[in-house]
């Protein structure tokens, strides 16, 4: 078969794309997939194919509730998911859940984990029970947070758990933080994460 | 052992035995994240980079993974990603990731983990036949160790969270690759496939999302991940394989019945090209293989063995086709030491057993 967009080299690239709605198969030689900046090894994801989530999808489709705001923890917008139809972190799950929930029980059909869950995990709450806190999302964290009272900085950390936790701290504070880690990946001759370390020091300047 | 040395030897499903005629390989993994770090397709390369050396570090405790091989993606050349996608051990897009993303393997490729691929953890068990509820008992015992040593992302209602909301709860995606050669000859194939499709199953060619069904080759899968049991969907999609096998088996039977002349030419044209052929085009190839592969099964040939058909399934792809050659080549010079390829195997393995086909 021949490319379709050439004519003239033989089509390697066989690719099944849904285009509003309707199956469009489409045969192109390798060097024409690269050209019209086809990603062979990148095919669009479940959702994108299933619900439109595409970008071709997103770019003409009004804005939606929740485009605007962003998750607290790692600051993804509800835009950003509907233009690539991935979260940015588990935390998100809580943060959208108003615009999930629906989606969701229709790509599932139901909206009830059951089977394997983690060591320690806590078992599913009772169908009508409320939205649950951001730290059952975390559910087998280690040392939980004490239940305190909301502090400012409660919002950004509900992820104590994590040994890189992004937390609403200082320039300065970052920047030693940064530093500390740098100086122990040097020692143990880790130096691609020192380089790594190094390049996110240079952006905080 | 490195992934080099690793790529030297034959595949796992290569070694299939006579069950895996029309079921030619079975598939569970299963998606993880750990709890308070981004997704990677969201987090930073340094984000990604600490969860890989992370979990580097503690997938080389695992006793059900040893012998183990792991390595970053940056130190993968171009043509070891290949290799590694067409073994089915990695997905295209974990061969398009650098720095931050790493593969480990067990050393006989049954067991194997992408990390931050479209999320943390992406780990499968693959082995010859049907064999699902084999492969869920050996990924879920690498998961039972993993979740000791780990805080996954988790949540008691919607299970463990994933990139994609449309593979949270089990995260699981249990998969048969299927070989329908009778079901298409008799053209029966669509409206079952348009029949899996409507109970909740999805259709995908040989290397899954996005490919065509070449050689008749096709991976049926669960879809929906959230609201039952691992052990339901292994055993849903174990039931429905075998009905598929049983319809295969009748149209085979029919094919032989009514349309033997279809039949014999079909096998005929396959062996007689693909001795013959000085230029083959991936699809072709694959094409004529699944016909040489009916032939076998239906003892329609008799002189070749089905694990040399099956190893050319995997020999002829772009990345192992060079690999072989040991230089990059382009489309047109891969057509020809396909053929190459293809021709000299044939004819050495069926000079090895000299009986005649049984195609007159």
């Amino acid at each position: 078969m021949k490319c379709e967009r050439c004519q003239e080299d033989e089509a390697t690239v066989h690719l099944t794309q849904v285009v509003n709605g309707a199956v469009k198969k489409l045969h192109l030689c390798e060097d024409c997939a690269a050209q019209s900046g086809v990603d062979v090894h990148n095919p669009m994801s479940m959702a994108e194919l299933l619900l439109g989530f595409g970008k071709g999808a997103a770019a003409d489709a009004p804005a939606a509730p929740g485009d605007a705001r962003s998750c607290p923890r790692c600051h993804l917008r509800g835009a950003d998911f509907r233009k690539t139809g991935r979260l940015g972190c588990p935390e998100c799950y809580t943060a959208f859940r108003a615009e999930l929930s629906p989606l969701i029980r229709s790509m599932h059909r139901k909206e009830r984990h059951a089977g394997k869950r983690p060591l320690g995990a806590a078992a599913a709450p009772p169908p009508e029970s409320a939205r649950p806190a951001a730290s059952d999302i975390a559910a087998s964290a280690a040392p939980a947070p004490p239940p305190a009272a909301p502090t400012p900085a409660e919002e950004e950390t509900p992820y104590d758990s994590h040994p890189h936790p992004i937390p609403p701290r200082s320039l300065e504070q970052r920047r030693a933080d940064l530093q500390a880690e740098l100086d122990e990946a040097v020692q143990r001759e880790d130096f691609e994460l020192a380089a790594l370390l190094r390049d996110e020091m240079r952006k905080l300047e | 052992m490195t992934i080099r040395e690793l790529i030297q030897q034959p595949h796992v499903w290569m070694t299939a035995g006579q069950e895996s005629a029309t079921v030619v390989s079975s598939r569970v993994r299963l998606a993880r994240n750990l709890a308070g770090a981004a997704f990677p397709g969201w987090a930073g390369e340094l984000e990604c980079y600490r969860v890989w050396r992370q979990l580097n570090g503690l997938l080389a405790e695992l006793p059900t993974l040893r012998p183990l091989v792991a390595t970053g993606m940056e130190e993968l050349s171009d043509l070891e990603r290949g290799l590694l996608f067409e073994r089915h051990l990695i997905s295209g897009e974990q061969a398009g990731k650098g720095r931050g993303s790493g593969v480990a393997l067990r050393e006989d490729e049954s067991l194997s983990l992408m990390v931050n691929e479209e999320d943390h953890l992406r780990m499968q068990a693959l082995l010859p036949g049907l064999s699902l509820r084999e492969c869920w008992r050996r990924i879920n015992a690498v998961d039972t160790e993993l979740e000791g040593r780990v805080t996954y992302a988790f949540a008691p209602d919607w299970g463990y969270l994933t990139a994609c909301p449309s593979n949270i709860g089990t995260g699981i995606r249990a998969s048969v690759m299927l070989h329908l050669p009778g079901l298409t000859l008799m053209n029966e194939l669509e409206p079952i496939m348009k029949g899996i499709q409507k109970i909740g199953l999805a259709v995908r060619g040989l290397w899954g999302e996005g490919t065509e069904a070449n050689g008749n080759m096709l991976q049926v899968s669960n879809q929906i991940t959230l609201g039952e049991t691992e052990d339901q969907i292994v055993a849903h999609l174990e039931q429905i394989a075998l009905e598929i096998v049983e319809y295969e088996r009748s149209a085979r039977e029919r094919l032989l019945e009514k349309r033997e002349a279809v039949l014999r030419d079909h096998v005929g044209r396959a062996v007689g090209i693909l001795t013959q052929a000085h230029l083959l085009s991936s699809k072709e190839a694959l094409d004529w293989l699944s016909g040489l592969r009916l032939g076998i099964d239906m003892e329609l040939i008799r002189n070749l063995d089905r694990q040399v058909v099956d190893e050319l399934f995997l020999l002829i792809q772009p990345a192992h086709l060079q690999w072989r050659e040991g230089r990059r080549l382009k489309p047109a010079e891969r057509d020809a030491a396909r053929a190459t390829l293809v021709r000299e195997r044939l004819k050495s393995a069926m000079k090895r057993r000299p009986r005649s086909t049984n195609n007159e």
